[in-house]
């Protein structure tokens, strides 16, 4: 048997489609979103070189052996560690060049007060007052000198690494064992027996907050298109007094949800062209560079490691529930109001709450807290900006994902309701906005008598 | 088929804004629903369309609650309304796709009623295009002037062939209609599923008389074809015109309700209009009757019924008064609608 209900919902559905892009505006906005997100990777290419290239020639100076300002190199160690001129390269390509003297740590002082312009200090010691103690090799030149930070950078590296060779050659260790010495100890994210026995050893934090960030700016993106447009497309139908013949041939909720399901299509098939132009484009952009850079530059866009069967379900998923809720509650307030002077306040409320909840996407990533992330993952209208990214980076379990969904489906489900029955009596409402308060005695009578339509 | 309203209520908070309104329409014909502004009648439309929510009450349609689903209503509001930037053409196909009307018949309803509502220069720019190099051309031949040489060239001969549009013409929007015209199209989009209930709220606003005609004729058609018309206008004399029931609603309650023609045989005949060829003051007065106006021997003359004039008839020629009219009528739709409502009209 047909759903009296839902009579009218795909007519509804397919003229607001339909007028949707015939709309100058939309079709506008819609072909710009495409082409810039289609462009993003050779901006970003672009860009990208011409900060590399612009601060190479701004800031950094060619420096050559033959034109070296430095003739006298001082290197004072304050450490504990045997460093001495045995240590330095004798195939350097600069220090055969300078005249470089050792120096003892009581000197210190005395080298710092008779640095001429010509002179560069190098001094090693040991810092604490980070963190973890550290080994510092610091270049320091006399206020007059021409030496340029580049020269200084260039052979302050020089000595460091001699430094290194010094203190950790004597240990008889690999040479890869000397690197990973070098960059000291990581924590790995932490991962169930089964994801490690695959070999899928979890994603770092930085991973996480750039598919976090990615998917909340998709999110802000889908809800920012769409909120005003229910809102305004609501109210532009009571204002013009169209409602009343569309209310005789429609369902209010499949007039609403038409919309909502039409604007729907619209911005994912928005999303879905861009995102897949970008991709193409970088993959494009790649093979034609080839280069180191330019992989780096994209780094961006590599996202293979979210590109397995259940993290896109998952996301898919959650951003049509996500649209959904925010669509909703677009309806609602679209309800509420009498005007387009009332649409824009509530607009802005919408966008509010979405706002709140896409600030907040941005920092928890940035937690390492296990039950910090279970928890944002249940809490309805934020978690859908943070929950889909964390199961798609494995920080949280299928269950809290499965409960995740079931909670804003739930709260999908009363807002509906909501809509439904606020719509209905507030369809021909032309006294001015309706308070939030009113519209929750509405949809729930019992918690009192509700304001309704005053046109008579 | 029948269509029953029973005890219809609405409040708003404490007003009430329909009180308990009743009525039947057993057969097809036209039913009025009268009344000043704000007296209920857009709510009790409202509440019959299952737009607004009813207090109290039910309205049936063949014995089952009246809806779009169990009834093919058309419906003109009061308010008119249509999307002001959409195709005109786009929204007609639009509101027949929502009133179910099959996707093969769409295009040929909207052209017929295009045609009786003359309103098809609006809806396709390429005859609005026809249309206004006919009038041009009729302009150039009434001032005498030649037609202009056809144009030289591939190009120009090939749009001369297509009626000389040189560029695809944009489809309308209400926007660029007048109002006149808009309210065609919603009429047309009343008609457009062609309803056993023809809801009309205030059908003759703002028309100007030769586009009141063209609706005239439509509803005079709608009757000959058997269906139920629900009428509220100001305009008395449009709606007496059709009507043959009617409820005059005053601050939310039914004043008078009922056949138009039992209801003015109950304020019986007392409108007496006579032309006579000397003045018959003295006469009028002598039976105890009112003088509303008299003009050069014309009077307008308010009896208590059918005695009283028959009396001031055989005075008048008993006394040699030459008559030259006698006209013994009913009160109007208009007089008893002001009877009723308009001494304490204040809203």
């Amino acid at each position: 048997m047909k759903n009296n209900h839902l009579r009218g919902l795909r007519e509804v559905f397919l003229f607001t489609l339909r007028e949707t892009f015939k709309d100058k505006r939309y079709r506008t906005s819609f072909i710009t979103f495409v082409i810039m997100m289609t462009l993003m990777p050779v901006i970003m290419l672009i860009s990208g070189n011409a900060g590399v290239n612009a601060a190479e020639t701004t800031f950094i100076d060619e420096v050559t052996p033959e034109n070296l300002d430095t003739e006298q190199l001082y290197i004072c160690n304050l450490t504990e560690v045997e460093f001495g001129p045995a240590d330095l390269p004798k195939d350097d390509e600069f220090l055969p060049f300078i005249e470089t003297s050792f120096r003892d740590a009581s000197e210190k002082d005395a080298l710092l007060e008779g640095l001429t312009e010509k002179d560069l200090l190098v001094l090693i010691e040991l810092s604490e007052s980070g963190l973890l103690p550290t080994y510092d090799v610091c270049t320091i030149t006399a206020d007059e000198s021409e030496i340029s930070s580049s020269e200084q950078h260039t052979l302050g590296s020089r000595v460091s690494a001699a430094f290194d060779e010094a203190r950790l050659g004597g240990m008889n260790l690999s040479a890869s064992a000397i690197s990973g010495m070098q960059r000291g100890v990581s924590i790995a994210s932490p991962v169930t027996e089964e994801r490690f026995r695959a070999g899928d050893e979890g994603v770092t934090n930085l991973d996480m907050m750039g598919v976090s960030i990615l998917y909340a700016v998709i999110v802000l993106v889908i809800v920012s298109v769409t909120v005003s447009f229910i809102i305004t497309s609501l109210v532009e139908e009571k204002s013009t007094k169209l409602v009343d013949m569309l209310l005789s041939c429609v369902d209010p909720a499949a007039l609403v949800m038409g919309k909502i399901f039409a604007m729907m299509a619209y911005v994912l098939s928005m999303i879905a062209l861009g995102g897949s132009g970008a991709l193409i484009a970088s993959s494009i952009m790649r093979k034609v560079t080839g280069s180191e850079a330019s992989a780096e530059i994209f780094s961006i866009f590599d996202l293979h490691m979210f590109m397995n069967l259940r993290s896109i379900l998952a996301i898919l998923v959650s951003v049509v529930l996500t649209y959904l809720i925010f669509a909703v509650m677009a309806g609602i307030a679209g309800s509420a109001c009498a005007t387009v002077e009332d649409s824009q306040s509530s607009t802005g409320t919408v966008m509010m709450i979405s706002m709140a909840g896409y600030l907040i996407a941005m920092f928890v990533p940035s937690i390492t807290n296990h039950t910090a992330h279970v928890v944002c993952s249940l809490i309805p209208m934020i978690s859908v900006y943070i929950a889909p990214a964390l199961y798609a980076a494995g920080k949280i379990s299928l269950i809290v994902f499965l409960l995740f969904l079931a909670i804003n489906g739930a709260f999908l489900v009363l807002l509906v309701t909501i809509c439904a029955r606020t719509y209905r009596r507030l369809a021909m409402n032309d006294s001015g906005k309706v308070p939030f308060r009113e519209i929750l005695r509405i949809a729930f009578p019992k918690l009192g008598a509700g304001k309704e339509a005053q046109h008579v | 088929m029948s269509l029953l309203v029973h005890d219809l209520s609405k409040k708003y908070g404490e007003k009430t804004v329909v009180d308990h309104i009743s009525f039947e329409m057993p057969g097809p014909g036209v039913y009025a629903l009268l009344g000043t502004n704000g007296a209920g009648k857009t709510t009790t439309i409202r509440m019959m369309l299952d737009m607004l929510e009813k207090d109290s009450g039910e309205v049936l349609w063949q014995d089952k609650p009246l809806s779009f689903t169990t009834c093919n209503i058309g419906y003109l509001a009061e308010e008119r309304g249509l999307y002001p930037k959409y195709p005109i053409i786009d929204q007609l196909r639009y509101f027949a796709q929502l009133r179910g009307v099959p996707a093969g018949e769409i295009d040929s309803r909207i052209k017929m009623w295009a045609e009786k509502l003359q309103v098809e220069e609006y809806l396709y720019p390429e005859k609005a295009a026809a249309l206004e190099a006919e009038a041009k051309a009729a302009e150039r031949a009434a001032r005498g002037q030649q037609m202009p040489e056809a144009p030289a060239g591939k190009a120009a001969a090939g749009r001369a062939a297509f009626g000389g549009a040189r560029k695809k013409e944009k489809p309308r929007t209400p926007d660029t209609l007048s109002k006149g015209n808009q309210q065609k199209i919603q009429f047309m989009i009343a008609m457009i599923s062609d309803p056993d209930l023809l809801i009309l709220d205030e059908p003759f606003s703002g028309l100007d008389p030769v586009n009141s005609d063209i609706l005239k004729k439509v509803v005079r058609e709608q009757i000959d074809a058997g269906k139920y018309i629900i009428m509220s206008s100001h305009q008395m004399q449009a709606v007496e015109e059709f009507c043959t029931d009617i409820t005059i609603l005053h601050r939310s309650k039914a004043v008078v309700s009922g056949n138009l023609n039992d209801i003015k045989k109950s304020f019986g005949r007392v409108n007496l209009s006579l032309k006579v060829e000397q003045d018959i003051t003295s006469y009028v007065e002598a039976i105890g009757a009112q003088i509303l106006r008299e003009k050069e021997f014309e009077y307008d003359i308010r009896v208590t019924g059918d005695d009283q004039a028959n009396a001031l008839l055989k005075a008048l020629i008993s006394a040699g008064v030459q008559i030259v009219r006698f006209d013994l009528r009913e009160l109007s739709l208009h007089e008893i609608f002001v009877k009723e409502v308009g001494a304490d009209n204040e809203e």
